[in-house]
């Protein structure tokens, strides 16, 4: 049987065909011995293999509808078995594709190793720099959230701005005159057809070029060793500087991707840096120029190493920082797009060109940095590799400038946003829509598509509500009029600390026409805590005193003997001087009170704030009710804007 | 060769660099050559070392990316990715039902597919009549042997499928036909005058009764 099998496998086989395909894959020679420095080209490798796997499962789920898309990924994120990881290595792994490609791209610069006969794999690996890049575009968009859809449409509206053929190139890539669902079925047959074919066959013409002519010995390897007092050490420091500068922010800066970011930085760093250092003879080399090591096993055990280290890495940061998903693509609905953080140095730059002259950051600049790049190996001529000749010189210079400016302006660009706190809110606000849009979805989105689902949710409409119809006088997270009482934390502890400490403050009441009460700062911290903490229990006992718990008792004496009672009734439905507190919070007593601020029960003769019965429907008030009493849990949660809630400070005790 | 007043890069004295295996075969070369020879002999320990290292790290790194896309592909073999209609349903009011002459009626459901919810979808219809004793009976009107819808017939006081000639007595029994089991009986309850059904699908074909 066995033999048969054998014989039948031998009649079939072509002829050593199997084993010369493996040996033309496995027979490199690598020049000086293999070393981990070579790794980022075989890392490339496999992190395309990665997205492609794990792209493969999430094309099992995705749809690529304007209605469907964002469910499908949240069905993936949150139901499907190993959903996150699968997406987050797909998420993460795309990044990692542009840092190991930049690495990569940087390395085969300064070692010198496109030059002459190897222009063709520096323009090949240019193509495929541009196609990994047009990879993280039409990604970006396919979850159909509202990161996603904002920041691709500044993409293509920039490609609008092409003369001439702008509008008709921007028509074609999103599929006719508006974002809808043909922007992503092209967007996503461009993603998982288009862009791998591509991206496959031009890699493959890459590496088989790069075999053909062989890797090139760094020139460390072949130098005179001794120390050369002639080379140009400013040419060593500046790549170091440029790296080490770029780990150094982005570990300050780049919040969600920090210390991936820095490490692989560093990673990249240290043996780039030390093998120039080599090269300066600053280090002694033990490099023997004779060796000559192989891909199989010696470079590709390392290749291993380093690919196991990255996937790891991407591993572990989507199980402990899941892949983004914001709330559903929305374009009604205010939203600060920001590109990922790979384009944020073109988005800089987009900032200082105005009017005619945008044509300059969107095109212009980039075209001729392109331009320059492909003309490096027609420029940068001569045998002569050493990133320390001096001939090579002006080239280092552009090549690393452009490095540095890239980090710089993206450290610009995440600064800015960093300083404005609008920035902040608007962020904040995105992050609550996305939070309760992962909430209400859980049980299934309708028909209509996520968009709809969020928009017809009781508490978002009552936040979107609440920005249309009271923002214009109450303030919310710094934001809006301050003509009527901040209700940033509303109705949590601290905001009714806060007023009974001071109602005429600012933030209060102090703009309106109701002054009548007096500051109860006398009463000292801890009784206030305690009345707050009575006052805040309200809304879930919107019954009269006689009734209250137990754990209520005692906060109602406080409030007795504090002499709260003579203007804020405790009983449902009684008229007095000041608001009826009975349920105050609750959502009887919100819905009652907006319906009609002006009534006995609430603010009288004083008031000056809309009679919301009129203005909103039952469903809209409801909303609003809503949004109000999640408030007070928000800023309880968040511990923000602590100015507005701490106890004033000695010496400015109010008077 | 080198000459000393001026730094020599060798790469400009060996223009020709590195050529790959067979290809150019200078003295240069040929010395190249050698050496990997003698290297492989005296580094063999070494170069098991490398491919164990090799194997192990590839494969983890193949691991990590294929666990989540099997697990991904394979999540709707033990998940339920549909799901309708679950526990009781109403169909109807008791009012309408007459004994004696069962009355078709739709199930109408949320339909959870996936990530998409959809309310009101009919799911199919049953056949509801009313008992005695007030209690109501009902039937899937799904025949048992392929699927297609059974139709009551007053003449004959029968269910009948249009299919494949499968005929019913009004309590489900086969009267006659390719049915290899009776019509599947739904749980039903009645409350406030509504009739409400627990619907379930059965695997078609077989004599007994399983749920799909």
């Amino acid at each position: 049987m066995a033999t048969g099998a054998k014989k039948l496998l031998s009649e079939v086989a072509p002829r050593g065909a199997f084993a010369a395909a493996l040996r033309a894959f496995l027979d490199e020679r690598i020049p000086g011995g293999a070393r981990f420095v070579y790794v980022f080209g075989s890392a490339l490798v496999i992190l395309f293999a990665v997205q492609a796997i794990t792209g493969i499962g999430l094309a099992l789920y995705y749809s690529p509808s304007a209605t469907n898309a964002w469910a499908s990924v949240f069905y993936i994120q949150h139901k499907v078995a190993f959903g996150q990881l699968l997406r987050g290595l797909h998420h993460y792994g795309a990044s990692a594709m542009i840092l190991v490609l930049g690495l990569h791209m940087l390395q085969t610069f300064t070692f010198g190793a496109y030059k002459q006969s190897r222009a063709f794999v520096w323009w090949t690996g240019l193509l495929l720099l541009f196609i990994v890049i047009a990879f993280g575009l039409t990604g970006y968009l396919l979850p159909w959230d509202q990161k996603g859809y904002w920041a691709t449409r500044v993409a293509t509206d920039i490609m609008a701005t092409v003369p001439v053929i702008g509008r008709a190139l921007q028509y074609a890539l999103q599929g006719g005159n508006e974002y809808g669902n043909l922007t992503l079925t092209r967007f996503y047959a461009i993603h998982v057809v288009i862009l791998p074919l591509l991206l496959t066959g031009l890699a493959v013409g890459h590496v088989a070029l790069f075999r053909r002519m062989g890797g090139i010995t760094p020139s460390w390897r072949l130098l005179d060793r001794r120390p050369d007092p002639a080379a140009k050490r400013w040419v060593l420091t500046l790549p170091v500087a440029a790296l080490l500068f770029a780990a150094g922010i982005s570990t300050a800066l780049f919040l969600p991707l920090g210390w991936a970011v820095a490490a692989a930085c560093a990673a990249g760093a240290i043996p780039i840096a030390t093998q120039l250092a080599r090269s300066a003879g600053l280090v002694s080399s033990k490099d023997d120029p004779a060796v000559v090591g192989e891909f199989w096993p010696d470079q590709l055990a390392r290749n291993a190493v380093f690919s196991l280290g990255v996937v790891a890495v991407l591993a572990a940061l989507s199980a402990y920082r899941p892949a983004p998903l914001d709330a559903p693509a929305d374009p009604t609905v205010n939203y600060l797009p920001r590109p990922d953080w790979y384009f944020l140095f073109l988005f800089q730059l987009l900032k200082y060109f105005e009017g005619p002259l945008v044509v300059v950051g969107t095109l212009l600049i980039p075209g001729l940095i392109t331009l320059v790049l492909i003309a490096l190996p027609l420029l940068d001529r001569g045998a002569v590799r050493s990133p320390l000749a001096p001939q090579r010189a002006p080239f280092l210079l552009f090549m690393y400038s452009l490095v540095a400016g890239i980090f710089i302006l993206t450290y610009l660009a995440i600064r800015a946003d960093q300083k404005n706190p609008e920035v902040a809110r608007l962020r904040r606000e995105a992050d609550r829509s996305a939070a309760r849009a992962i909430e209400v979805a859980k049980d299934g989105v309708p028909p209509e598509g996520a968009a709809a689902l969020l928009a017809s949710d009781p508490r978002e409409q009552g936040r979107r509500l609440f920005r249309r119809s009271c923002d214009s006088c109450h303030s919310l997270d710094g934001a809006g009029g301050a003509k009527a009482p901040d209700l940033t934390g509303y109705l949590s502890r601290s905001w009714i600390a806060g007023l009974i400490r001071n109602p005429d403050d600012p933030r209060y009441y102090g703009k309106t026409k109701l002054h009548e009460m007096e500051s109860y700062a006398g009463l000292g911290e801890t009784q206030i805590a305690q009345l707050s903490k009575f006052l805040s229990a309200l809304a879930a006992h919107d019954v009269a005193p006689e009734k209250y718990p137990a754990e209520l008792r005692d906060g109602f004496k406080l409030y007795q003997q504090a002499e709260c009672e003579s203007c804020h009734s405790l009983q449902p439905g009684e008229e007095g001087p000041a608001p009826n507190l009975a349920g105050y919070g609750s959502p009887r007593w919100l819905r009652d009170f907006l319906r009609d601020p002006g009534t006995g029960l609430y603010y009288g003769k004083d008031n000056e704030m809309p009679v919301f019965g009129k203005r909103l429907t039952a469903d809209q008030l409801e909303s609003v009710v809503a949004f109000l009493r999640d408030l007070a849990p928000a800023i309880e949660d968040r511990h923000a804007n602590a100015a507005l809630l701490a106890p004033p400070r000695a010496g400015t005790e109010h008077r | 060769m080198p000459v000393s007043h001026k730094r020599v890069y060798r790469d400009e004295l060996i223009p020709s660099g590195l050529v790959p295996l067979g290809k150019r075969c200078s003295d240069r070369e040929e010395q190249n050559r050698i050496d990997v020879s003698e290297h492989m002999a005296r580094g063999e320990p070494r170069r098991v070392f490398l491919k164990w290292m090799a194997a192990i790290a590839g494969s983890a790194a193949a691991i990590v990316a294929a666990v989540p896309a099997l697990g991904a592909a394979l999540f709707p073999i033990r998940n339920r990715t549909v799901t309708e209609g679950e526990g009781f349903i109403p169909v109807g009011d008791v009012s309408d039902l007459t004994q004696g002459a069962p009355l078709k009626a739709a199930v109408r459901a949320t339909r959870v597919d996936g990530w998409s919810q959809t309310k009101g979808v009919e799911l199919a219809s049953v056949w509801l009549e009313k008992k005695p004793d007030g209690s109501v009976k009902a039937f899937s009107s799904i025949c048992p042997h392929l699927g297609c819808s059974v139709d009551y017939l007053p003449d004959s006081g029968t269910f009948n499928c249009p299919c494949h000639g499968s005929v019913f007595a009004r309590d489900g029994r086969i009267v006659s036909g390719p049915s290899p089991r009776a019509l599947d009986p739904l749980e039903t309850r009645v409350e406030d005058g509504r009739v409400l059904v627990k619907f379930e699908r059965f695997v078609c074909g077989t004599p007994d009764r399983r749920k799909a």
